[in-house]
């Protein structure tokens, strides 16, 4: 018989409670002390547990320096930077609400200021100006008495006024020729309606239309920012009704008087004609056959009075047109009777 | 392998930046942590110890917990930057050891003893996970080196506290085995 160590490959270890396994395990078991079978593995595992060995700690005060400094860098304290956070999110959505409530206080103070023409006149002049271009009047305000920033140096109201006092010597050119102007009011071309006489706007476009060219024309760029353009549109009817007011000929009467004189021509042929028939028996008893040579006549005759219509046409046709000459004949035919 | 009840002002002084305290926090997990990782993977340990801990600096001062969380912490970031690492690397599990290492402790009175007392603490470590499974040799190097409860090593491995036991009793019996005295004295 064998003893039964002699059993090689058979014996096992036995099985460890949790408790002296984790004992095991933590290196807390020492090696003579170890459970049959165990004392190899005892002695191992505190090896594997030792002391720190050589080149376990390369590059320990790199890395140290490295994790310090972030951190350092990426850790303000929680319990500081939460309230703080807080308190600056109030502060900003405050301060935001406060700017805003600024905004709209002088906005409407200023549209109300507007509306009554309180704002002085520069200020209320611009108020008009942006008012007009969406629709709204505005009162009027006094821009003689503060001279706008924009005209350095320059008295912009005094050159206006000069510009349409100059503007009664200017006439508009017959052709229609000159820059396209466009409404200030409606930015649409507006194509000058002037009077053929005197060269007078008929129509508020083309008073509007003088207007612009008088100011595009102009050296002033602050013209056009700091332009009234109801007062100017008052202003220059109130001269040009009064030049027409103080107008010795007007264009009615000379009208009258063209009338007048081709009523006497027309007079003048027919007493003319009157006297060639009288003494036509005369002409026929003499000669039988001048026929043809009457016939000639009367065709003279037809083609004096068509040359009188030519020269009525050359004499009232100068710059004007034909339809101004139908017009002339129909007052001619509507005036005839009570002319005859 | 613990601070004690120095840790908690240790702690404190790291997460205000004081480099003396993360000096101390170092001196005292790195050696474990490097362990570790060389025992999974030999050739990458001294790098993936240097990121685990510029990946803690971060959220240091966020921490909040006791010594045992804080090395809990540490490893589970070394166990997740390991695991990366061999995602992308496709490497083996551990390096293995050549037999040849082994013959010049050798002896033949007791060149079993003899040999572990002159064996590093890194060589050990290497000849106890290469004994066994993928799965055993991480619960002991976790229980052994990390000197994690098993509760926290079967968080860290996703598996049951019981699952944990019963894996490294297998392990130990095994170990046992191979580290037999009388195995090695025959």
């Amino acid at each position: 018989m064998s003893d039964w160590r002699d059993l090689d490959g058979v014996r096992q270890p036995l099985p460890l409670d949790d408790r002296t396994t984790d004992r095991l395990l933590a290196g807390m078991v020492d090696p003579d002390d170890a459970p049959p079978g165990y004392a190899g593995l005892a002695r191992a595992l505190g090896t594997a547990r030792g002391p720190v060995e050589a080149g376990e700690l390369v590059g320990r005060d790199r890395i140290v320096a490295a994790v310090a400094a972030a951190v350092a860098e990426a850790s303000p304290p929680t319990t500081v930077s939460i309230p703080l956070r807080r308190r600056s999110m109030v502060s900003r959505l405050f301060g935001t609400k406060v700017a805003a409530a600024a905004m709209t206080t002088v906005l409407l103070a200023t549209g109300a200021a507007a509306a009554t023409g309180s704002l002085p006149g520069a200020a209320q002049d611009a108020a008009n100006a942006v008012a007009d271009r969406v629709g709204v009047t505005l009162p009027l305000g006094d821009s003689t008495d503060v001279v706008p920033a924009s005209t350095q140096g320059k008295d912009a109201q005094t050159a206006r006024d000069a510009r349409l006092a100059e503007h009664d010597a200017d006439e508009a050119p017959a052709d229609g020729s000159g820059d396209v102007v466009t409404d200030p009011l409606t930015d649409v071309p507006v194509v000058p309606d002037d009077d053929s006489e005197n060269g007078t706007p008929a129509s508020q476009e083309g008073v509007n239309a003088h207007i612009v060219r008088d100011l595009r024309n102009s050296d002033d760029p602050a013209a056009d920012s700091t332009l009234d353009w109801k007062a100017l549109r008052d202003q220059f009817h109130a001269e040009h009704k009064a030049e027409h007011a103080s107008d010795p000929a007007p264009a009615a009467d000379d009208a009258q008087a063209r009338r007048d004189e081709h009523l006497a021509t027309v007079e003048q042929e027919k007493a003319e004609r009157d006297a060639a028939k009288d003494a036509r028996p005369a002409d026929d008893a003499d000669d039988q056959g001048d026929d043809v040579a009457d016939d000639d006549n009367a065709d003279d005759q037809g083609d004096d009075v068509a040359d009188d219509d030519d020269a009525d046409e050359d004499e009232s046709g100068k710059g004007q047109t034909h339809e101004h000459d139908d017009d002339e004949h129909e007052d001619d035919e509507a005036d005839a009777p009570a002319a005859g | 392998m613990s601070l004690g009840p120095e840790f908690e002002s240790v702690l404190c002084a790291a997460q205000a930046g004081a480099e003396w305290a993360v000096d101390v926090l170092f001196r005292e997990y790195q050696p474990a942590l490097l362990r570790y990782l060389r025992a999974c993977e030999p050739r990458a340990a001294e790098d993936l110890a240097g990121e685990v801990w510029l990946a803690l600096a971060p959220k240091l001062a966020a921490f909040m917990g006791d010594e045992a969380g804080f090395r809990g912490w540490l490893f589970t970031v070394a166990r997740r930057r390991l695991t990366g690492y061999r995602r992308q690397a496709a490497g083996r599990r551990t390096a293995p050891v050549p037999g040849e290492h082994f013959d010049g402790f050798a002896a033949t009175d007791d060149p079993a003893a003899e040999g572990m007392a002159f064996l590093a603490a890194q060589e050990t470590i290497d000849r106890l996970v290469a004994h066994l499974s993928e799965d055993q040799a991480e619960v002991v190097l976790l229980r052994v080196v990390a000197d994690l409860s098993v509760t926290e090593v079967a968080r860290m491995t996703g598996r049951t506290p019981g699952a944990v036991r019963v894996m490294q009793h297998r392990a130990l019996r095994k170990l046992a085995e191979t580290f037999s005295e009388e195995a090695v004295t025959r």
